[in-house]
């Protein structure tokens, strides 16, 4: 030891330092591969309490499940399968979770008498409260899961607590909630979306109109009830639903929509009323010609809403006239628009090429590979 | 009768086979890869297989063709996928199923479907 001393005196003082640094790594790697492998044996004991638990919910939940309404088994055999899950279940937050997530997941499998048994299950052993707590959790991951739980489940119950969360500060919390109260919403009347003020990405328009086109048709709500909404994301899902939905009945609401002062609101009412086939649109559509002349986006919209809709000589001549417009999409539009329009609009067109400057949009519009 | 059952949800596998055994439809063989289910093909005998379309090696397809065209076997197939689209639905019919249930589906259902395939 005294030798060990003595020598480590008379080294220099860089291989000192050297070898100090050596040492620190060395600890410092050994410590990480403890690190990660201890990591490793908690995630595999954790993975092995998880599916010892699954396998012990499991009997009792096929029973519950697939007792439905079968004679043989007296409601009292229920109250003993959900005393079982009780008991097994315990106070332990990883029991519930896994119960929970074992819920979920066969819930997502099953309709009919078993998926409504799963959403009892869920009620009576307090899953709900225990999902609740979570979707009012500080972290917003918590929150998020939580209120993804609540929806999964079918939870009425929670629907004001899920509201709650609507304008929440963080953007996954927000949409959850969002989607969660989509789900909730069995009577697709949409009636939250009054005091919805948060933006509204074009992920959940897509997931709330897949949900729509899976419900009752009949039961969708009149989308033009938000034209006016003051959240100006809310005003245009609700103009896309009328387009998707094909209301018919929202066709005066959207001509007078036609002054409204938002631009973009402006531009999805025409592109609805042509998608609507909204012939008795046609008139106020072309009379805003020259008010939106210098706004090339909603010209466009004009010259190709009035080549579904316009069927007048007067909506043939506002066509015409954008084939003067000083940008080539409008004019290309327009030209379009007149060529699908019958011989007397092409007559239109083709007078209009007297001077052979439509020449090449012309040759466009009667390829028949580029037509669309 | 002996069914075999191939899905890698265990869950949903272990719901099924307990529908199935308590309706007294014959004996469920589980299979949670598609790998599995050949072997067990291989060296078995079925009356009725069940199978989901997206299982790790193989998918369900794959089974459906396996029995077809290399077992050469014809016991009636269930195909039970969450994929509903029509092209999915019309291969699977093409490669040999019988009957094709789109996840979420009911248990009675499927047991009404599998006793009716079974002739029992």
């Amino acid at each position: 030891m005294i030798d060990i001393i003595e020598t480590w005196s008379d080294l220099p003082s860089e291989v000192k330092v050297f070898i100090l640094i050596s040492l620190v790594a060395l600890c410092g790697a050994l410590l990480f591969v403890i690190f990660l492998f201890s990591s490793r044996q908690v995630k595999n004991s954790l993975k092995q309490k998880e599916s010892v638990l699954r396998s012990r919910f499991q009997g009792s939940l096929n029973v519950i499940m697939l007792m439905e309404s079968s004679d043989e088994e007296p409601a009292a055999s229920a109250q003993f399968y959900l005393s079982q899950l009780q008991k097994d279940m315990g106070e332990s937050r990883l029991a519930k979770q896994v119960m929970t997530d074992q819920l979920i997941g066969l819930k997502k499998n099953l309709v009919g008498a078993s998926a409504d048994s799963l959403t009892n299950v869920f009620r009576k052993l307090r899953l709900n409260a225990f999902s609740s707590g979570k979707a009012a959790s500080f972290s917003w991951s918590t929150r998020a899961q939580g209120l993804f739980e609540l929806a999964q489940m079918d939870d009425k119950d929670s629907f004001e607590r899920i509201k709650s969360n609507l304008h929440a500060r963080n953007v996954t919390v927000r949409e959850e909630a969002f989607m969660a109260l989509v789900k909730l919403d069995k009577d697709s009347s949409l009636q939250f979306l009054n005091d919805y003020h948060a933006p509204l990405s074009q992920w959940m328009e897509m997931r709330i109109h897949q949900h729509l086109s899976n419900s009752d048709k009949r039961k969708l709500p009149d989308f033009s009830q938000w034209y006016n909404h003051s959240n100006l994301d809310v005003a245009l899902f609700a103009l896309n639903m009328t387009k998707q939905f094909r209301q018919l009945n929202a066709v005066q609401k959207l001509i007078a929509l036609l002054d409204d002062p938002n631009k973009s609101k402006v531009v999805l009412t025409i592109d609805t009323l042509g998608d609507l086939d909204a012939h008795e649109a046609a008139n106020p559509v072309s009379s805003k010609m020259l008010e939106f002349w210098d706004n090339d986006v909603l010209s466009r919209r004009i010259a190709k809403t009035l080549g579904k809709i316009g069927y007048a000589e007067n909506h043939w001549k506002v066509l015409s006239g954008y084939l003067t417009h000083p940008n080539y999409s409008v004019r290309f539009e327009a030209a379009q628009s007149l060529y699908k329009s019958g011989n007397q609009a092409k007559y239109i067109l083709n007078r209009a090429n007297s001077e052979g400057s439509l020449t090449t949009i012309l040759m466009h519009v009667e390829d028949p590979l580029l037509q669309s | 009768m002996n069914i075999l059952l191939c899905d890698d949800d265990d869950v949903l596998a272990s719901m099924i086979q307990f529908k199935l055994s308590r309706e007294n439809l014959g004996e469920v063989t589980r299979a949670a890869d598609g790998k599995l289910a050949k072997e067990l093909l291989n060296n078995s005998h079925f009356d009725l297989v069940i199978t989901d379309i997206h299982m790790p090696f193989h998918s369900g397809l794959e089974i459906v063709t396996y029995i077809r065209q290399v077992l050469k076997q014809s016991m009636p197939i269930i195909v039970l996928s969450a994929e509903g689209l029509e092209n999915t639905v019309l291969q699977a019919f093409e490669v040999g199923a019988n009957d094709f249930i789109t996840k979420p589906f009911s248990p009675a259902e499927l047991a009404i479907r599998v006793r009716r395939l079974l002739r029992i």
